[in-house]
């Protein structure tokens, strides 16, 4: 799908927690996944046709933002690592 | 609304739980760094101090006046083993320097935002990412990271577990000069407590990449499961993978 260094659980997750706290442009989501535009592009339809993330327009400006289903997939990959930290 | 908020507060603690867990990760590797450090500095201090002895003549003469052979062994094998200790802690330091620095990092909340700084992180996933890029990049077929991790292990073990042994030989034979003895023993006490550190902070940071190594696969059954389903579909994850 994209950078052959990076896996598809990494780049969805760190879009989903970026997208999270605030609505982000693509140009800061390249900026910060360090991604090619075709990559990011193609993450990015892939996620809103899951509807885990939306499409939204500020000022004119096409912002990414988390959805609540987003969050529940966010979650449940916490919940992944956090099982995995707790285990003794 | 209070089940979005419910729902959030959920997200909010698993974030929360997660932060406090990596940063005693963090502080765990950052300890190990500096003993590592510390270790690294005090063997050229020592050697330092070594050549300073061999120079003014010092050192090898005793030890072959009082071991004979065995003295000249001693000295030959200090000298390699406190080399080799030296070449193979530089490596574990580059090794977990890179590791801390990019987990740092991750770990710090974004700069120039906008937003208000709530309770939500934006360094879990880099934080995750971080380590299974060090996976990639140092775990192999044949040689795993942990295996690597133990393989660095053995070798404090082996070459901190020689160098102290000799340095205790030289310990007997002192030096004409009050000012030398004192920086030996303080040195050879000092060797001493940063190589048990690292010891004990290594089996924990093993202990670790061995947790990591498991979940990693888990992480991509999640994508999976995201690829699988639909926009319609309602999430449902099978609650059976997990451990």
């Amino acid at each position: 799908m994209s950078s052959s260094r990076r896996n598809k659980f990494e780049i969805w997750a760190e879009i989903l927690e970026f997208c999270l706290r605030a609505k982000r442009t693509q140009t800061w989501l390249l900026r910060e996944t360090r991604l090619k535009t075709s990559a990011i592009k193609e993450t990015l339809h892939f996620l809103i046709s899951r509807k885990l993330i939306e499409q939204l327009n500020d000022d004119d400006i096409t912002k990414y933002h988390t959805t609540a289903r987003g969050e529940e997939v966010l979650k449940r990959f916490y919940s992944l690592v956090n099982d995995y930290f707790d285990l003794k | 609304m209070d089940k979005t908020e419910n729902k959030k507060n959920g997200l909010i603690q698993s974030q929360k739980s997660l932060y406090a867990k990596f940063k005693r990760i963090n502080r765990l590797f950052k300890i190990h760094f500096s003993s590592l450090t510390m270790l690294f500095l005090l063997a050229l201090g020592y050697i330092i101090l070594w050549i300073y002895l061999v120079v003014t003549g010092q050192t090898i003469p005793e030890l072959a006046q009082i071991y004979g052979l065995f003295g000249t062994i001693v000295t030959i094998l200090i000298a390699s083993v406190l080399f080799l200790l030296i070449i193979e802690i530089g490596i574990q330091i580059i090794f977990y320097g890179l590791f801390i620095i990019r987990g740092n990092r991750s770990l710090k909340q974004s700069k120039g935002d906008k937003t208000p700084k709530t309770t939500l992180y934006d360094g879990i996933v880099p934080y995750i990412t971080n380590f299974s890029a060090f996976f990639k990049r140092y775990s192999k077929q044949k040689t795993t990271l942990v295996k690597l991790v133990e393989t660095f292990l053995f070798f404090n073990f082996f070459f901190g577990f020689l160098v102290i042994f000799l340095f205790t030989r030289i310990l007997d034979i002192g030096s004409a000069y009050v000012l030398i003895n004192i920086s030996m023993v303080i040195i050879f006490l000092l060797l001493l407590t940063f190589w048990f550190i690292s010891l004990m902070t290594s089996f924990k940071i093993q202990k670790e990449i061995v947790r990591w190594e498991k979940l990693f696969p888990k992480l991509e059954e999640w994508a999976q499961e995201l690829e699988q389903f639909s926009s319609e579909n309602s999430i449902l994850f099978d609650e059976e993978a997990r451990p």
